[in-house]
């Protein structure tokens, strides 16, 4: 007898999809649900029916790693050949790179931090849907990590402040600012995370977050970096596709949801965007040849979409946009010349370096800031009167900084160009400051958790920081000469110039 | 010795899935003797924000000018030391609020109404 094997039955797409990931599901019997799930009731969300999650997007583990495994040789060849033809001589300038010092201290190790915590969402959410688009983002995100890694090192061959980034990111100043934002997001629960991360970091704000740092790159000559962004785009887009589904499932499966989920709206908008201060003084500072400015970046990629897009959607459930997004707008005339400033006058402890803007460089400013940027024009030319006289603005000192956001207090009041804002809370006998109503609001509801803020000002203070004097600090730093403070005559400056020389003479006959 | 300040907020509920009750990091008694101070110029954008320092408690006001303050503010060129303390108006800064004193060379930081973390202002000249 003879048995005719049966023919493979061909399945579509979305049965295949279905058969490769939820159908793996199955009920628990040994042990209750809540046993298996133990970290998605204490957040006080009510889920009536995790099947109600829509897949955004139909993917496979073996679809999705040959994707991802030709996306990776496309980039991998574009990294041989610009280190092979010494594409970095053709940035616009070495000081373009400060950009990517910044990214790759403060963004990429955030990258393997969601990797972490999204491989934990793809093993505790209690729907198969929401964990494996989890796993898939949790792949994506290491993935993301190793290639910016790989795709920054050929600079670090021949410039500063590539060298420590990780070494940094956990001890230096201003990248506690994002390392706190994510260990903030990374301490919450499931839900929070999903709102935190997912919804408000990866939908709301992402435009203004990835963007810029890509554009900036394709502007000025980093090909390396701009075939990242693209590599990295296409993931982009799903995981904006999962924060918005996650905030809909949510909003969806009870009305009770709603308040927990409008708090950490609020709450989320606000941690977010103080970390974008980093991008809006990148964008108008940093770049050598300019994408546009943090103004325009924000009006089209937040007012336009997320106010005049998504907010009106989200509506639908009693959603309103986020509290203090007034202070966001009005701080757009004047958020980058702020940053920079701060970074500019201690920039002596950090592993970029910065610089007085140009005479054009500022025209450009005033253009762009025309009620603003004059105000602040003032300041520069102080400084450039002071460098004249043989001097640098270097702070002597240390700043206060805000208990939440973490970032020196330099940010104004909306209708006082130069009167910084101060906040306090005092809690349970002690004094806390915030540089705005936004994080003082983020305080008041969770003082617990944020008087654990490990501030860098009030560490060095204690002594748990390597040295109680700057040199002592930022050799517990890992800082090395020429890593940091004024960017003409550093190393990179110099350097450039004599390669720059050197293939001028060699470049004729 | 420190004031005892007034808390202005109450304890939330907190949700966690234990125990969640940590101390502060920034905590005076983690300074001993002194504290953290911030010094703040206001309306004078050269330095980007208030300045902190780990000061004594029974620093005088006298010795903070001389040892802390000059040194720090000379890296502004248009500071003047020589103008001395009195050609700044100063306040405690509370917020939006604030709280005016007129220092003097003998008496402490701590005699003046400052506590740990709080805010010592200066506008002028
Ligand atoms: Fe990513
Ligand atoms: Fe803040």
């Amino acid at each position: 007898m003879t048995i005719t094997p049966k023919a493979p039955r061909k399945l579509t797409m979305k049965q295949r999809y279905s058969a490769l990931t939820r159908d793996l599901e199955w009920d628990p019997s040994y042990v209750s649900d809540e046993e298996m799930f133990p970290l998605t009731s204490f957040e006080g969300i009510t889920i009536h029916d995790w099947s109600k999650w829509e897949d955004p997007f139909r993917l496979t583990v073996d679809a999705y790693t040959k994707y991802q495994a030709e996306k990776d040789k496309r980039l991998y060849a574009v990294l041989d050949g610009f280190a092979q033809s010494q594409g970095h001589l053709s940035l616009t300038d070495a000081s373009y790179l400060n950009a990517m010092k910044l990214f790759l201290q403060g963004v990429s190790p955030l990258e393997y931090q969601a990797h972490r915590n999204f491989a934990m969402l793809a093993r505790h959410l209690n729907g198969p849907g929401p964990r494996f688009a989890s796993l898939c983002q949790s792949l994506d995100e290491i993935r993301h990590a190793q290639t910016e890694i790989h795709t920054l090192s050929n600079y670090n061959k021949y410039y500063a402040g590539f060298h420590s980034y990780l070494h940094m990111h956990d001890r230096v100043w201003y990248l506690s600012v994002p390392k706190s934002f994510f260990d903030d997001a990374l301490s919450a629960g499931p839900f929070e995370f999903l709102i935190a991360i997912g919804f408000s970091f990866e939908y709301l704000l992402t435009n203004l977050l990835f963007v810029p740092f890509m554009s900036g790159a394709s502007f000025n000559g980093d090909l390396p970096t701009m075939t990242f962004g693209f590599s990295a785009q296409s993931d982009e887009s799903r995981h904006m596709t999962l924060g918005l589904e996650a905030i809909k499932f949510l909003l969806e499966q009870d009305e009770k949801n709603v308040p927990l989920v409008q708090h950490w709206i609020n709450k989320w908008f606000w941690r977010g965007y103080r970390v974008t201060a980093l991008v809006a003084q990148m964008l108008d500072y940093m770049l050598p040849r300019k994408v546009m400015s943090w103004k325009e970046a924000f009006e089209l990629y937040f007012e336009q979409q997320m106010l005049g897009g998504l907010f009106q959607d989200l509506a639908y459930y009693g959603i309103t946009p986020p509290l203090h997004v007034d202070k966001a707008m009005q701080e757009k005339e004047y958020l980058s010349h702020q940053a920079y400033w701060i970074l500019y006058q201690f920039s002596h402890a950090a592993a970029f370096t910065t610089s007085v803007p140009s005479d054009e460089h500022m025209d450009w400013l005033t253009e762009q800031y025309p009620d603003t940027f004059p105000i602040y024009r003032t300041l520069w030319e102080k400084e450039k009167k002071n460098i004249a006289a043989g001097g640098r603005h270097f702070i002597r000192g240390l700043p206060q900084l805000c208990q939440v956001c973490q970032i020196p207090m330099g940010f104004t009041e909306a209708d006082e160009p130069f009167i910084q804002a101060q906040r306090e809370s005092i809690f349970e006998g002690e004094r806390y400051n915030f540089c705005s109503d936004g994080c003082q609001y983020i305080f008041d509801h969770e003082p617990v958790k944020y008087r654990q803020a490990w501030l860098p000002v009030h560490q060095i203070y204690q002594g748990n920081c390597g040295a109680a004097d700057l040199p002592g600090v930022l050799d517990w730093y890992h800082m090395k000469p020429g890593d940091g403070g004024e960017y003409l005559g550093s190393l990179d400056n110099q350097n450039w110039k004599k390669w720059h020389d050197m293939a001028d003479e060699t470049g004729g006959n | 010795m420190s004031a005892v300040l007034q808390d202005t907020i109450e304890r939330p509920e907190i949700k966690s899935i234990g125990e969640y009750n940590f101390p502060s990091k920034s905590a005076q008694a983690l300074y001993g003797d002194d504290m953290l101070l911030h010094v703040w110029w206001k309306g004078n954008p050269w330095f980007v924000a208030a300045a902190c320092y780990r000061v004594p408690q029974a620093m005088t006001f006298g010795e903070f000018w001389e040892g802390v303050f000059v040194p720090y503010h000379s890296e502004d060129p248009d500071f003047n030391a020589e103008g001395g303390w009195g050609q700044f108006s100063w306040f405690i800064g509370n917020g939006r609020a604030s709280t005016p004193i007129s220092p003097s060379a003998d008496v402490t930081l701590a005699d003046l109404g400052l506590t740990h973390k709080s805010v010592l202002g200066f506008t002028g000249p």
